[in-house]
């Protein structure tokens, strides 16, 4: 056949970590803490160095699109072969916990911006992130308290802290949390419910007019 | 509500998990009420604590922001995770597009991915343009697919799939592989002569592979060959490229289109001749001289058809050695290179094996059979003796293709004749000894590693039998009985019991009414319709098995014990407890007599025998029983016996019972650790154990392990035992029991509603299980506030409670106080009044054994006559309860 072949050479990483990480993902569902420790770097820097082409910050609904982000990283960090449904979950799980990270640096640089940018020379993981342009304002300043208050949150409520990362920031759904965090999916949700009453609160009483993460329509 | 907001301050400085523990479950189950009734819930369940009812106000007024509604990011609709949203992207076939890997002149390549529920596969996915392809050919195509689909080798990308998209244009989804084309490899790693020769060994074996299987690959190029970051070769496109070049040759306008890369195809292939595995070999010697030398053999500078064709027909290229540095390549690469570059396909190698080997033989410094210095001589010789024709031969190629079905078929038939023929010999008591002895070894109970594989083996050696023992099926109905053995103790019943099915039919031809195979089909039979909870089919073929051995063997035998033992414990399951009993105690008697007392099979029974005692509610008997089995088991297998496991289970059980949860524990957990070990995390009896260890924690009031727990019985038990199971049944009752009692009133409505419809079809006479659940049911419909439908579950949980029970049992009077409330409630007095009535009487008869239920029905009376307008009444039971 004459037509274009099956490579993708632009795409293809030489990686030789690909087992690797597959392999830490795997350990990963059994609980091994380590495994998640090397792993989240990995897919964290793999996520924001796609970030910038494939986050779109034009929401579709009420939800940032990055479906493609996620997409590509999995792709090339996991060896699909050999990763089931709940390895998958815990990569998910990951990639939340990065996707958060970046807004969140995001968020930061954008804020940096606005004040004259000494934030962005002295930090040379937000230099390479490039997204924040896009993010607008309101959006920046919400998540930046959000994040405050899960700090403040997990002082004392762990499990919903973890919940609201993965769901808030990652979009697992209950039960792929329930399979990440070994409790039962009625728990998840029920401290998904309280501690986003929590968290609500807790935001507007550091209320800065007109931000909600709710986007107009 | 106000500005309760204020308070949050103060309150949390004050935060801790243990309040917030509070908090979260105050508040969840808060939701589910409304306006009185929540703030009375609230409030009662705050118990004085201002602060918590604070605080659970000032997070309640929460509830109907928009703000953190719902997830910032969307992930899990992605196309690679999930398909619970379809997401509006293109799909062809079941696959969704993700990107476009390339676009060209004969369509697009596509990286694609399929993702059912478990299962996720991601694709290259070629859609061809229509008008370049003839349905003829397609349709040819279509049928050589199974083939193309059939090759199956490590180093070949498999074809999964094809079709054809609604606007016609036809597809195929192939293995996608990551990697780069093999020459850039090579080029990457900077490869040695021996490291290129070793990787191409590899796609030699592949092209060969696919040459067995009569497939010819006719476009081997670099960038056909992949090589995986694992550094493994992967072949693309396996008789696809026949598919294109068959239509071009059929038009000769797009011939040009052919030669686009020339620089591979042999002289038959550029001429439109017949093209052969030959012609593979001639592309691998191409590949090879440009591995070595880093050139092509022939370089075209203009891509005209003609002046290409005159090029690779009829120009001998520069020897290898000649074109790169001549240091390092022997001249015996050479001759081997050029003999796979031979324009006559006749003097190439035969096949790639051949090629292949000369290489290893080349590797190991052995004389090569391309050794010929007149080579050069003979070359242009053949050329000047042939005069190829450039008429394009459509026919020819057809008829190649159709060849290579016939043959394929042939070889498929003259595979069946051998099998035939070895049948014949009469082998089949050795066939019997060998399955015997490989099947043991997948047997839980005497293998302590069970690997699907060994599965895998049982279900091929399944399929063997079938074939291979037809003319002997005396032998045949004997393998069966093994194999169907061991798929019972797998868990796998459905299997177990056709082959069981298919013995005894065997054996209906065989053998008189009476015969012991037979009595061992029957008592086979009759278990696993019993494990399958079908238990009147069990019944009768059970029944009729022990007699059979009775009338066999005599009353006292080891196999007449057994089925004893079997019947008895699906008489239990029948509830004829009756029966159970004496069954039990004659298989004992038997058994001890026979094999002993410390035999294992004697604490089996003595394990059946506590079970039937706990059934009827004699449990220091029950649990005597057990230790005794117990004993037995554990010095003579020790922990890594099924039965040591099962009789773990029991005897938890019946602590259980006793209110000795913390002595029950332990051992329902290690009988859950025998279990996975022996046999894996997917067999039922497995799921029991969690379903154990779930209702266990549910007393101990630890929900969340238990909700964990009681989930995963469920799938298992689904999944293994079907749906309809009246284990799922069962499990189905205890979590929405659960569930209740974490107030998540909708799921314990959800699963007590399946558990009543999974005993109803189970039971229809009425089964004091269904009785429970309906109750529980009731009971759910009261909490919320519902009492009309509780109503309707009461009434009919008390018509099964006195169709199975007296008046006087506790069961039937807790049935009649609960109706006698809900119909308080709903204010229809004078029935309430009956039925609370009837129960006090019951309740006081029995006075002695349950003190507590005639109170409790006393202090039902007094709160309908207080709400139907009777003081006086009410203050006369009052003074009755004092």
């Amino acid at each position: 056949m004459n037509s274009p072949s099956n490579t993708d050479s632009s795409n293809t990483k030489e990686t030789p970590t690909k087992e690797a990480i597959t392999r830490l993902l795997q350990s990963s569902q059994v609980g091994d803490k380590e495994a998640v420790n090397q792993l989240l770097p990995l897919v964290y820097d793999e996520m924001s160095n796609i970030a910038h082409q494939k986050l779109k910050f034009e929401r579709s609904g009420h939800t940032l699109d990055t479906t493609a982000l996620v997409h590509e990283a999995y792709f090339k960090l996991i060896n699909h072969d050999k990763v089931e449904w709940k390895s998958r979950a815990h990569f998910l799980a990951i990639a939340a916990l990065s996707m958060k990270r970046i807004l969140i640096n995001y968020a930061k640089r954008k804020q940096a911006i606005k004040r004259g940018g000494e934030y962005s020379r002295a930090d040379i993981e937000l230099e390479r992130i490039e997204g924040p342009s896009q993010m607008n304002e309101s959006m920046a300043e919400e998540i930046l308290a959000l994040d405050k208050a899960l700090e403040r949150m997990q002082t004392f409520n762990e499990r919903g802290s973890k919940v609201v990362d993965y769901h808030f920031f990652g979009g697992l759904t209950w039960k792929e949390i329930s399979e990440v965090m070994g409790i039962a999916p009625i728990t998840v949700r029920r401290a998904w419910y309280s501690s986003r009453l929590w968290l609500r609160r807790e935001l507007m009483k550091s209320e800065l007019p007109n931000i909600s993460l709710n986007r107009p329509a | 509500m106000g500005s309760k907001g204020l308070f949050v301050t103060g309150n949390q400085k004050t935060m801790d998990s243990d309040k917030w523990k509070k908090i979260e479950r105050i508040c969840y189950k808060a939701r589910q009420l409304e306006g009185k009734k929540q703030h009375t819930y609230i409030k009662n369940a705050c118990a004085g604590d201002d602060d918590l009812l604070d605080e659970i106000h000032s997070l309640l007024e929460q509830q109907d922001q928009q703000r953190l509604k719902e997830p910032l990011v969307q992930m899990q609709s992605s196309f690679v995770f999930s398909d619970e949203e379809s997401v509006s992207k293109q799909t062809i076939g079941p696959y969704r597009i993700i990107r476009t890997i390339a676009s060209g002149g004969m369509g697009n390549v596509y990286l694609a991915v399929r993702n059912d529920d478990q299962f996720e596969r991601f694709v290259a996915l070629k859609v061809i343009r229509k008008e370049l392809v003839s349905d003829e050919v397609l349709n040819r195509f279509y049928e050589e697919r199974q083939i193309l689909a059939s090759l199956n080798h490590p180093n070949i990308a498999r074809l999964f799939d094809g079709g054809t998209t609604d606007d016609g244009m036809p597809w195929f989804a192939m293995e996608y592989i990551e990697g780069k084309p093999i020459i850039e490899y090579c080029q990457l790693h900077d490869l040695g002569i021996e490291e290129k020769i070793d990787l191409f060994q590899e796609v030699c074996s592949a092209v060969q592979y696919a040459h067995q299987n009569l497939v010819i690959h006719q476009d081997l190029k670099p960038k056909n060959i992949l090589i995986s970051p694992e550094g493994t070769p992967k072949l693309l496109d396996f008789g696809i490229a026949k598919l294109m070049s068959l239509e071009q040759n059929a038009d000769p306008d797009r011939f040009q289109n052919k030669l686009m890369t020339p620089e591979y195809a042999s002289p038959e292939q550029v001429r439109g001749r017949a093209v052969s595995t030959v012609s593979d070999v001639y592309s691998l010697g191409v590949l090879l001289y440009e591995l070595h030398t880093g050139k092509l053999p022939y370089q075209f500078k203009e891509r005209e058809a003609a002046s290409i064709e005159q090029t690779i027909c009829s120009t001998i290229p520069p020897p290898p050695s000649e074109v790169s540095d001549p240091n390092k390549l022997k001249k015996d690469l050479d001759q081997i290179i050029m003999k796979a570059l031979h324009k006559d396909p006749a003097e190439r190698y035969t096949s790639v094996e051949q090629l292949a080997n000369e290489l290893k033989r080349y590797q190991l410094d052995l004389p090569v059979l391309a050794q010929d210095d007149s080579f050069p001589y003979r070359a242009t010789k053949f050329l000047k003796r042939h005069k190829w024709s450039t008429a394009v031969s459509v026919g020819i190629a057809f008829l190649i293709m159709a060849f290579a079905i016939v043959t394929y078929i042939q070889s498929q038939t003259i595979k069946a004749r051998a099998i035939e023929a070895e049948r014949q010999r009469d082998r089949a008591e050795q066939v019997s000894t060998f399955l015997t002895d490989l099947f043991e070894s997948v047997d839980p109970n005497k293998a302590e590693d069970q690997s699907l594989s060994a599965i895998e083996l049982l279900h091929r050696g399944a399929n063997r039998v079938e074939t291979e023992l037809k003319n002997q099926p005396r032998q045949q109905a004997n393998v069966y009985l093994v194999i169907s053995d061991v798929y019972e103790s797998l868990g796998l019943f459905d299997k177990s019991l056709d082959l069981a099915q298919k013995a005894y039919a065997l054996q209906q031809e065989l053998f008189d009414r009476n015969h012991p195979q037979v009595a061992r089909s029957l008592n086979a039979m009759g278990w696993l319709y019993r494990q399958k909870g079908q238990y009147k089919k069990a019944d009768s073929l059970l029944t009729k098995g022990l007699a059979m051995r009775q009338q066999l063997f005599g009353l006292e035998h080891l196999k007449v014990a057994r089925s004893l033992n079997d019947l008895a414990v699906l008489k239990q399951s029948r509830a004829d407890y009756a029966a159970t009993d004496t069954l039990l105690q004659q298989a004992i008697e038997i058994r001890k007599a026979l094999a002993g007392a410390k035999d294992k099979s004697v604490g089996t029974t003595l394990s059946n025998y506590a079970a039937l005692k706990y059934r009827m509610g004699d449990l220091p008997a029950a649990e005597e029983k057990l230790r005794e089995a117990l004993q037995i088991f554990q010095s003579d297998v020790g922990n890594k016996d099924m039965r040591t496991a099962n009789v773990m289970t029991n005897l938890a059980a019946v602590l259980l019972s006793q209110g000795e949860l913390d002595r029950a524990e332990p051992l329902y957990r290690k009988a859950l650790d025998i279990r996975i070990k022996l046999l894996g995390r997917t067999h039922p009896d497995v799921a029991s154990s969690y379903a154990h260890l779930g209702n266990l924690l549910v007393y101990k009031k630890q929900f969340e392990e238990a909700e964990g727990q009681l989930l995963r019985a469920l799938e298992l038990r689904k999944n293994s035992l079907g749906k309809h199971h009246v284990l799922v049944g069962v499990n189905k009752r205890v979590l929405g029991d659960l569930y209740q009692k974490m107030g998540a009133y909708s799921e314990a409505e959800k699963y007590l509603t399946g558990a009543v419809k999974t005993f109803r079809t189970k039971y229809p006479d009425g089964h004091s299980r269904t009785a429970e659940t309906l109750q529980l049911l009731g009971e759910v419909y009261m909490e919320t506030d519902d009492p009309t439908h509780a109503e309707h579950q009461f009434q009919r949980a008390l018509n099964i409670r006195l169709f199975n029970f007296d008046k006087t049992d506790p069961r039937t009077i807790e049935t009649q106080l609960a109706l006698g409330r809900c119909l308080t409630k709903l204010e229809k007095f004078s029935e309430a009044e009956l039925y609370l009535k009837k129960s006090h009487t019951a309740a006081q008869k029995t006075k002695d054994q349950n003190p507590k239920l005639s109170r409790r029905a006393e202090q039902a009376l007094i709160k309908l006559y207080e709400n139907w307008g009777y003081p006086t009444k009410a203050d006369a039971y009052r003074t009755k309860t004092k």
